[in-house]
C-alpha cells in the first residue's frame, strides 16, 4: 500500500491501514521516545500516546512535506510533554554516577550498530539528554529549544555543550571511542 | 571534536544523527491494543451495546413470561354469617341460576365439580333469607372456567328479595347447582327472584380456605453448560501465489499450513439459557442466548522478526508487514520454546429444534440442532503470517459476526419437577474465523458434553 494510500485510508479509519501505518514506523518512533524516555515503559507511554495524537490528527496532514516527518515531530513533542506533564526534569541524577552505569544489552536491538551509542546518550541526565536529542539529532535551533523546554536559549546552548563534553567522556570510559589528541577512534562497535 | 568512523572523519552531531536514525525499537503489542482501543472505540461499543440492549430484552420477555399468573384465592375467615351476596337469578327454577357476589374483589370466573348441601333454614319472605348451612367442596380448579352449580330447586320455591340492593362492586357470575336443597323451602316467586342479601353459613367459608388457582404454561425453561474441546483445521486460499514472486514466499505456499500450525485443543465452555415452546407433544422450538468461551493453544518459538501477511485486494496484492515475537519454527527462533493461547470470547442467540425421541416415565432420550448467530468479544489473537514464518497479532481480521451450528444428543432423566440430560454436543463455526482480507482459513469445531435441566414456567 502506498504512503498517499495508507494515509487517506487511516483518515476514513481503516483497522488494517492504522495498524500497517502503525507497523511501519513504530520501530522508527519508539527508537525517537527511547532516547527521550528514562525508562521502556515511559517510552512505551510516551508511543502510545504520540501514535493516539498522529491518528486523531492524521486529517491536518495534507501531503505537503515528509510524512515520516512530520510523524517525528508530533512524537517528539508527545516526548517532550510527556516529560514535563511528569516532572521528569526534576530528575536529578549525579555525573559521578553515571559513568559506573553499565550499558544495558536489553533486547536483540542491542546487536544493531549504534545501540550502544544510544545506551550511552541514555545514561546522560535529562536535561543534557533531551537537549542533545533536539539539537543534534532532531535538528532545533538552541531558540526553538528553549521554547520548547521554557529555558533560555543561552541555557539550551550551555546545556548543550555540557551535555556533548559527558557525553564523549562516557563514550571513552565505555571504550567506544579512543581519544588520539585530535581524534577519536571507534573502536567496539566498527570491529564488528 | 572530529571522531573518526572507520576512515572517514566525521564530527559529534553528524555521528549521533547517523546513528540515531538507524536506531530501531520495538514496543511491546500490548501498546497497540491500547492505541487501537483508543481510536476505534466504535468498533467495540456497537458490540457492547448490541449485548446490553439483548440481554435487557431477553431478561423482559423471559419476566413477561415467568411472571406468576395471579393466584386466584378465596379465603374466608369467618364463621358468621359474614357475607352479604347480591344474588340475581334469571330463573325458571331448574336452570342455572345467575347471580353476582360482592365479596369477591374480582372478577372470577371457575369451573368446578361443586358439591353443594344448602339448607335453608328459612325464608323470609319480606327481606333476608338464611341459608343455614352451605357446603362447598371445591375441586379441580380450572383457568378460563365457570363455577358451575346447577340449581335443582324444585319449581315452587322461590327467594324472594326486598329491594335493599347493595351495590355491585364486582361481578362474579356463577352457575350453581343446588343439588340438596331442601324441598321445604317456600319460595314465592317461582319464575324470577332476587336474594338481595344472602348471609351465608358456609362451612367452606367458615375453615379458612385457600384455592390456589395456577395456570400451567407451556413454555419451559433449559439452563446448561457445555464443556467442549476446540479443533480447527486451516485452508489457504493460495491465489495470491500468482502475485509472489519471492521463492521463499513461494517455498511457504508449497506448504500444507496444517503441517506448519502446532495446534494443541484445550477446554473451553459455553453457559447458557433457552426457552422451549412446543409445537407438538414431542417436538419444541427454542431460542435463548450463551456465552462461549472457546481456546486452543499453539506451539511457537520465541523469536524477533518481520510477520507478513499478503491479500488479494482488487487483484492487487498487499502486505500487512509486523513485527512479530513469536516464530512457528525453531529455525527462526532466537529464544524458548513458548505456547501462544488463543482464547475467543463469543456471545450468541442459539435457535433450534429439540425432538424428544423417546419419553418414559423417567428416563428419555432427545436430539436437538440449533443454529448460533454469534458475535465475538475479543480480538487479541494470533494469526500465522502468509510466509508460514511467525505468528501476529490477528486483531485487525477477526471476525465480528459468525454463525454456529450445533446439534446434541441427550439422555433425560425426570425428577419431581426438573428434567435432567446429559449428552454429546458437537458444535461447528460456518464462517471462517477472520475476515476475507486474511487468505488463511480457519474452521473451527467444538466437540463436548452438554449438562442441563428443563423446567416448566408457571
Amino acid at each position: 500500500m502506498s504512503e498517499t494510500a495508507l494515509i487517506e485510508n487511516c483518515i476514513n479509519n481503516s483497522a488494517v491501514a492504522q495498524r500497517e501505518l502503525y507497523n511501519r514506523y513504530s520501530g522508527i518512533l519508539f527508537g525517537i521516545c527511547y532516547r527521550y524516555a528514562s525508562c521502556r515503559q515511559d517510552a512505551e507511554d510516551m508511543l502510545q500516546e504520540g501514535f493516539i495524537k498522529i491518528f486523531s490528527k492524521i486529517s491536518s496532514f495534507e501531503n505537503k512535506g515528509n510524512f515520516e516527518g512530520w510523524m517525528k515531530r508530533v512524537i517528539v513533542h508527545t516526548c517532550i510533554n510527556y516529560l514535563k506533564k511528569n516532572k521528569k526534569f526534576e530528575d536529578q541524577v549525579s555525573l559521578d554516577s553515571i559513568f559506573n552505569l553499565e550499558v544495558r544489552e536489553e533486547s536483540i536491538a542491542s546487536k544493531l550498530l549504534g545501540k550502544q551509542v544510544m545506551e550511552c546518550l541514555r545514561l546522560l541526565p535529562i536535561g543534557y539528554r533531551t537537549v542533545i536529542n533536539l539539537y543534534a539529532i532532531e535538528g532545533y535551533s538552541h531558540s526553538e529549544i528553549g521554547e520548547m523546554l521554557e529555558i533560555g536559549e543561552s541555557t539550551s546552548r550551555s546545556q548543550y555543550i555540557r551535555g556533548k563534553h559527558v557525553l564523549e567522556s562516557i563514550l571513552i570510559k565505555k571504550r567506544l571511542i579512543k581519544p588520539d589528541v585530535d581524534r577519536v577512534e571507534w573502536l567496539a562497535y566498527l570491529s564488528n | 571534536m572530529i571522531f573518526n568512523k572507520g576512515n572517514t572523519p566525521v564530527n559529534f552531531e553528524e555521528l549521533l544523527l547517523s546513528e540515531a536514525s538507524r536506531y530501531r525499537m520495538y514496543p511491546s503489542e500490548k501498546v497497540w491494543e491500547n492505541i487501537r482501543k483508543d481510536i476505534q472505540p466504535q468498533t467495540r461499543w456497537p458490540a457492547l451495546i448490541t449485548i446490553f440492549v439483548f440481554i435487557v430484552l431477553a431478561l423482559t420477555v423471559s419476566t413477561i413470561i415467568n411472571y406468576p399468573k395471579e393466584k386466584i384465592s378465596i379465603t374466608k375467615t369467618t364463621n358468621q354469617y359474614l357475607r352479604v351476596a347480591t344474588v340475581k337469578t334469571q330463573q325458571k327454577v331448574g336452570s342455572p341460576i345467575f347471580y353476582t357476589q360482592n365479596f369477591y374483589d374480582k372478577t372470577i370466573k371457575v369451573n368446578s365439580h361443586i358439591k353443594t348441601t344448602n339448607k335453608l333454614s328459612e325464608v323470609n319472605q319480606t327481606s333476608q333469607k338464611v341459608f343455614s348451612s352451605v357446603e362447598n367442596k371445591v375441586n379441580n380448579v380450572d383457568e378460563n372456567s365457570t363455577l358451575s352449580i346447577h340449581n335443582t330447586l324444585p319449581v315452587s320455591h322461590s327467594v324472594v328479595s326486598n329491594t335493599n340492593f347493595e351495590p355491585i362492586e364486582s361481578v362474579y357470575t356463577k352457575e350453581v347447582t343446588n343439588q340438596l336443597l331442601e324441598p321445604s323451602i317456600q319460595i314465592k316467586n317461582s319464575s324470577q327472584f332476587a336474594i338481595n342479601t344472602l348471609q351465608l353459613n358456609d362451612e367452606f367459608l367458615n375453615s379458612k380456605k385457600t384455592i390456589n388457582k395456577t395456570a400451567k404454561s407451556k413454555w419451559q425453561v433449559q439452563y446448561y453448560a457445555t464443556l467442549s474441546n476446540s479443533y480447527r483445521t486451516l485452508e489457504d486460499d493460495k491465489t495470491r501465489s500468482r502475485y509472489i514472486s519471492a521463492l521463499s514466499d513461494r517455498v511457504a505456499l508449497s506448504k500444507n499450513v496444517n503441517d506448519v500450525v502446532i495446534h494443541k485443543p484445550m477446554t473451553g465452555a459455553e453457559i447458557g439459557a433457552t426457552l422451549l415452546y412446543p409445537i407438538t407433544k414431542k417436538l419444541f422450538i427454542k431460542t435463548g442466548i450463551q456465552f462461549n468461551i472457546r481456546q486452543y493453544n499453539i506451539d511457537a518459538y520465541n523469536a524477533y522478526g518481520e510477520a507478513n501477511i499478503s491479500f488479494v485486494r482488487n487483484n492487487q496484492l498487499s502486505t500487512l508487514s509486523t513485527i512479530s515475537g513469536y516464530s512457528t519454527n525453531f529455525e527462526n527462533a532466537l529464544g524458548a520454546k513458548t505456547n501462544l493461547q488463543n482464547k475467543l470470547y463469543e456471545v450468541s442467540v442459539p435457535i433450534g429444534l429439540e425432538w424428544n425421541v423417546y419419553e418414559g416415565s423417567k428416563w428419555g432420550l432427545s436430539l436437538t440442532g440449533s443454529v448460533e448467530p454469534t458475535l465475538a468479544l475479543n480480538r487479541n489473537n494470533f494469526i500465522v503470517s502468509t510466509d508460514y514464518k511467525y505468528y501476529t497479532d490477528a486483531s485487525p481480521f477477526v471476525r465480528n459476526f459468525n454463525i454456529n451450528t450445533s446439534a446434541a444428543m441427550f439422555f433425560t432423566m425426570r425428577t419431581k419437577s426438573l428434567k435432567w440430560f446429559l449428552g454429546p454436543q458437537i458444535r461447528f463455526q460456518q464462517l471462517p474465523t477472520y475476515n476475507d482480507l486474511y487468505p488463511i482459513k480457519e474452521y473451527r469445531v467444538d466437540y463436548g458434553i452438554k449438562i442441563g435441566f428443563t423446567k416448566p414456567l408457571h
